[in-house]
């Protein structure tokens, strides 16, 4: 199930959130090494305290299987804060019809016995992560990630696309890529892991999801 | 796109006072056929005005007035809800209404706001935030499809009524970047030249949808709705 939680406002959902930024410290602290900030074992930035937009993929139990974080380019975001060296100044993206995906996260351990666990979970939250903006009017969706990000992408059926040259930042060769929202592409992932009907917890949410692109 | 709206946008761009925003949202709001559109600002930086929020809208003005005076930002559900999210909130998903929110919007229908509504948030890049409303009263099921229709649109329109108003009020937001990228200089040059984007893509080595995204940037960056309307203004300021 995918849930769509307000970072400000996560209500209810304030366990599921909870237990992202535990997931995303076991993944970017203690398994990728990267350089960020976790204080009692959860990980969090400064772009946590813009009141982003998280899609989580729980199972049953409300165990967190994956995760995102989704911020408007119109306002701060990683790729003209913190990424800014991978493009030219006049590169910058500054538009409310393309998002920004971060902090992309996957919970290995909880896939373990599951047969091609990590493209089935990847594509279905990369699907909910386009449908949902495509169905806000958004034609594309842009994110910074670890080059060795792109064959699990491509597994998973969504093909990102380069917007620069892969850069070492720190110890990760890290690139800037750019997802389509069309049909076509949700289309594509829906038949490669077998996804069918709604895949949103909340059906408020898909009473006014535009099925056309 | 046709030239009605292409003119309506035009018409934005000639933005220089709170008056003729106000009478671009009539025009605006007449191209679309819909009763009202409604902007209001926050943390839009006023200097010599303490006010918390900044509103230009065809509302009725004794609505406008009687809810500056009333403070009913405190009951309006609609502005609470859609600032929570980054995504546009249409109104039929508002959580559950309390007494006061049913009255308000009682209050409000008899001062002739309808019954859909349409909120975009827009969060900037200095901290500045606002919602643009787009308020008609089509039945539910024609709304849906208006909606789908038009929403890729409003959100460009949200965006750029934004950005004027912050020039407007002496206050450019970083977000504001005029300057053409080399990549989206490149693409309107062939698009002068009449190629398509797939011809475009092949010329260049790039895919389909990596021309479309320099376009589309190229657009948003120049305020455009059309490809030939970007080539155009491109000339027009001497960036190709």
């Amino acid at each position: 199930m995918i849930q769509l939680v307000q970072g400000a406002y996560p209500g209810e959902n304030i366990d599921i959130i909870d237990k992202m930024f535990r997931l995303r410290a076991k993944v970017f602290n203690d398994r990728l090494g990267w350089d960020v900030k976790v204080s009692n074992h959860r990980e969090m930035d400064q772009f946590d305290e813009l009141n982003p937009l998280y899609v989580v993929e729980t199972d049953e139990h409300r165990n967190v299987l994956a995760s995102l974080r989704l911020l408007p380019t119109t306002g701060p975001h990683m790729l003209s804060d913190v990424f800014s060296e991978l493009m030219e100044p006049e590169d910058i993206i500054r538009s409310p019809r393309v998002l920004e995906s971060s902090r992309f996260a996957v919970d290995t351990e909880l896939l373990g016995h599951l047969p091609n666990g990590l493209s089935t979970v990847t594509g279905k939250l990369l699907c909910a992560l386009l449908e949902t903006a495509r169905a806000a009017g958004v034609d594309f969706v842009i994110s910074v990630y670890d080059v060795r990000m792109e064959r699990i992408l491509r597994r998973a059926g969504c093909g990102f696309e380069r917007l620069c040259q892969p850069r070492r930042i720190g110890d990760v060769l890290t690139v800037a890529g750019l997802c389509e929202t069309a049909a076509a592409v949700t289309d594509e992932i829906r038949a490669r892991n077998h996804l069918s009907g709604s895949i949103f917890a909340d059906p408020r949410w898909m009473t006014s999801l535009p099925i056309a692109a | 796109m046709d030239e009605a709206f292409c003119a309506v946008v035009e018409a934005g761009e000639e933005i220089r006072s709170v008056t003729d925003a106000h009478f671009f949202l009539e025009k605006l709001a007449a191209h679309y056929g819909v009763d009202h559109l409604a902007y209001l600002g926050m943390n839009v930086p006023r200097p010599e005005e303490n006010r918390p929020v900044f509103v230009i809208s065809t509302y009725a003005k004794e609505w406008v007035e009687r809810y500056r005076a009333r403070d009913y930002q405190r009951i309006d559900p609609v502005l609470p809800e859609s600032m929570k999210g980054i995504l546009p909130l249409d109104w039929r998903n508002l959580p559950p209404l309390r007494p006061a929110a049913v009255r308000f919007f009682g209050e409000a229908h008899e001062h002739g706001v309808k019954k859909q509504g349409l909120s975009i948030p827009i969060r900037g890049a200095k901290g500045d935030l606002a919602i643009f409303t787009v308020n008609t009263d089509l039945p539910a099921a024609d709304w849906e499809g208006f909606k789908q229709r038009n929403i890729r649109e409003f959100l460009l329109m949200a965006f750029y009524f934004h950005q004027q108003v912050m020039a407007l009020e002496g206050f450019s937001s970083a977000a504001d970047i005029r300057e053409l990228s080399r990549r989206e200089r490149d693409m309107l040059w062939w698009t002068a030249e009449g190629k398509t984007t797939k011809e475009i893509a092949l010329i260049l080595g790039l895919s389909d949808r990596t021309v479309r995204f320099y376009i589309e940037n190229a657009m948003t960056k120049l305020r455009c709705h059309s490809k030939a309307q970007c080539v155009a203004k491109a000339i027009r300021i001497g960036a190709l």
